[in-house]
């Protein structure tokens, strides 16, 4: 879409990208790592910050699509402990290759979108199914931008129903996700990610991992 | 330096034992006098100062919360005697300050609408609000004893009365799409609303509130004015009873009628 | 936020279209409206790339809501997104391409009278002039119902018996609680007439 077709305030979309590392933890240890991370982050004084959130993966592939051609991806993503908040969709690209892979950290494509409840609904109208679905139920911290997220992941014995019964929790660990979503061309960030993923060593080991090779 | 004198004063008493003559007790009294003079008075701590230097304060927080509430009092007592000198401009008054210097007048001046108890209130907004269908009351007491009933009217508006006991002190009426909440989630009665037609209304609904006044009869003030306010839920949708029409001067009829509850223009009732 | 209903207003032979635009401008002067900034209601048409059933989704923004955008399918299913959700599209292009020639965009003047916002748009279609959009917000109101009969007194005044009738599209939703969304459904339904005249108009190329 041309800048021109947009209301003056509408224009120049920055591409955001995520820098990301990712590792886990067992259950057994995740306290230990909560309160490292509690002296290590910002707003150590507070309590912890919780999240509760599904989310739903739904793809959208054309009709005539070759074997090759990868589904397209949207992630929606609700929060169970604030009902009134908006719903988003995320679109995640694919890990870029770039700099002879000497980045530390796996950088992709990122857009956050809010949008209104009726979400799920529009897109199976536009042609998308749901692929699948989970609960990420943990503690997030902030550290400057960097955003630390400790949490575990639930399956849904039946999709789309997010009651406490239907819930089963997947594994015996919690993953851990070190990440910051920045304007295009920060390449700095990648070090500090590093540095800062350094500090949790002994506890935890966040690495840069490529979904594609998983 | 006590230590040294504490010190001195054994050696006289075992000087004392030896000798045990009179003579030398009293050299010896001095001595106790003179030691006392030199440890000195105990200094005086005020009760705050003893516990800022207890050391088991370190893991409590009492001394800064202390401290706190002090300085909140202060600022209290330093903005309330800002508003009475504010408020004590204003001569026109409906009922009487209570003057807290003669405690013997101010039961004869109150009326008996102010000091009707809080549960009565609930007790009538609880009634009202199940008389009226279309009307949704609740009563909050955010500061003490005066209540602030939030009505909503159908779709149409929604209504903050300030009470006094049972005596309507402050009406704001603003849009169905407007709140009565500051961003911290607090009650603002004081912001108007961004329409004209509230900000009309909220003047009538003022000049109802005086007219509605009964000193005796609180109770019947209050549903009065609550019917009357019930009467605005057709604010867009009625047309004048006097001129038939919709809009004059591009603004609903916002005025409803004291007795027959009819809408009329602001400028039709002339 | 209130309730808003928008008008074709027709063009008269022999007249242009900036010609209505100033008439109007100056009967809305002439009622009390005041100047207050200009606006702009912008559409962009997007086709499914080999989807059965093939699907159209339009994109709208409104300058009254700058921060959100407006994705409505065929079906009238509306969803309200921040304008990210632009970028979101950008994604898509394997999926759902945009029309050619296919931006229109109705902007203007816009005024305020008491609680009233006026609005009178110029609709442009791929860069010509193609008619003329009056709408008309009153918004101390979110029921549609409730001020249609006021509503009515006031368009009527300003464009006549074009106003008879409540908006087709507002028609079953007299009674819900009004939504920015509803706005831009009336602007899609205009847009789209616009469009099928420009191409009966004109031969397919």
């Amino acid at each position: 879409m041309e800048g021109s077709s947009l209301a003056p305030s509408l224009k120049n979309i920055a591409p955001q990208q995520e820098y990301l590392l990712q590792g886990s933890i067992l259950d057994a240890h995740r306290d230990t790592l909560l309160h490292r991370l509690r002296g290590l982050c910002d707003n150590a004084e507070s309590s912890f910050e919780m999240f509760n959130d599904y989310e739903a993966v739904y793809t959208l592939r054309n009709s005539s699509t070759t074997q090759q051609n990868d589904p397209f991806l949207f992630r929606v993503r609700r929060a169970l402990d604030h009902p009134d908040a908006a719903d988003h969709i995320r679109y995640l690209g694919n890990a870029e290759i770039g700099l002879g892979d000497r980045r530390p950290t796996l950088v992709r494509a990122c857009l956050d979108v809010a949008c209104s409840k009726n979400v799920r609904e529009f897109l199976t109208e536009m042609g998308f199914r749901m692929d699948h679905d989970y609960v990420a139920r943990g503690v997030f911290f902030h550290k400057g931008r960097m955003k630390v997220m400790v949490y575990k992941i639930y399956k849904l014995i039946q999709p789309g129903i997010t009651d406490a019964k239907n819930l089963e929790q997947l594994g015996n660990s919690h993953v851990v996700e070190l990440s910051v979503v920045a304007p295009l061309g920060q390449e700095q960030i990648g070090e500090d990610m590093k540095n800062f993923a350094d500090q949790l060593k002994p506890l935890v080991l966040l690495e840069k991992l490529d979904h594609k090779n998983l | 330096m006590p230590t040294r004198r504490f010190n001195m004063l054994g050696l006289r008493l075992s000087r004392f034992a030896e000798a045990g003559t009179r003579s030398k007790a009293s050299a010896l009294a001095s001595d106790l006098e003179k030691t006392g003079a030199s440890i000195g008075s105990v200094q005086l701590f005020s009760n705050i100062d003893n516990l800022s230097l207890d050391p088991v304060d370190k893991n409590t927080v009492m001394h800064s919360q202390l401290l706190q509430s002090y300085k909140w009092t202060n600022k209290m007592h330093e903005l309330a005697s800002q508003a009475v000198s504010i408020l004590n401009q204003n001569t026109l008054k409906r009922t009487q300050v209570p003057r807290f210097s003669s405690s013997k007048k101010q039961k004869v001046n109150t009326l008996a609408a102010c000091t009707i108890s809080p549960a009565l209130v609930d007790q009538l907004v609880a009634q009202l609000d199940q008389t009226y269908t279309d009307l949704s009351i609740s009563i909050q007491r955010p500061l003490g004893n005066c209540g602030v009933m939030q009505i909503e009217l159908g779709r149409t508006l929604r209504a903050l009365v300030v009470l006094r006991g049972l005596m309507i002190e402050w009406v704001k009426v603003k849009g169905f799409d407007e709140t009565f909440k500051t961003e911290d989630g607090q009650i603002d009665i004081w912001s108007a609303s961004r329409y004209q037609v509230f900000q009309k209304v909220t003047d009538n609904a003022e000049a109802a509130s005086l007219r509605f006044f009964h000193p005796l009869m609180p109770q019947l003030a209050i549903k009065s004015f609550i019917m009357w306010l019930q009467a605005y839920k057709n604010l867009f949708s009625a047309p004048c009873s006097k001129c038939g029409k919709y809009l004059q001067n591009n603004m609903p009829p916002t005025w409803r009628d004291y007795r027959s509850l009819e809408p009329i223009h602001d400028v039709c009732q002339m | 936020m209130g309730v808003s209903c928008v008008y074709s207003y027709p063009v008269p032979e022999g007249r242009s279209g900036a010609q209505v635009v100033e008439v109007l401008q100056k009967q809305v002067e002439t009622l009390g409206g005041i100047k207050a900034g200009n606006f702009i209601v912008d559409c962009e048409t997007y086709q499914s790339v080999m989807l059965n059933p093939p699907k159209t989704l339009h994109i709208l923004h409104n300058s009254e809501h700058p921060a959100s955008c407006f994705a409505i399918l065929d079906s009238g299913a509306t969803l309200v997104a921040d304008t990210l959700f632009n970028g979101l599209v950008l994604y898509l292009k394997n999926f759902y391409q945009a029309r050619k020639g296919a931006k229109i965009e109705s902007k203007g003047q816009r005024f305020q009278l008491s609680d009233f916002v006026l609005k009178i748009g110029s609709v442009s279609l791929a860069g010509s002039m193609k008619g003329v959009l009056v709408e008309v917000e009153y918004c101390p109101s979110v029921v549609a119902a409730d001020c249609w009969n006021l509503m009515k007194e006031l368009l009527q005044s300003l464009i006549g018996n074009v106003a008879e009738n409540p908006p087709p599209s507002l028609k079953p939703k007299m009674d819900e609680t009004y939504t920015p969304a509803m706005t831009m459904l009336q602007y899609l339904d205009h847009f789209n007439s616009f469009r099928t005249a420009a191409a009966m108009g004109q031969p397919l190329r």
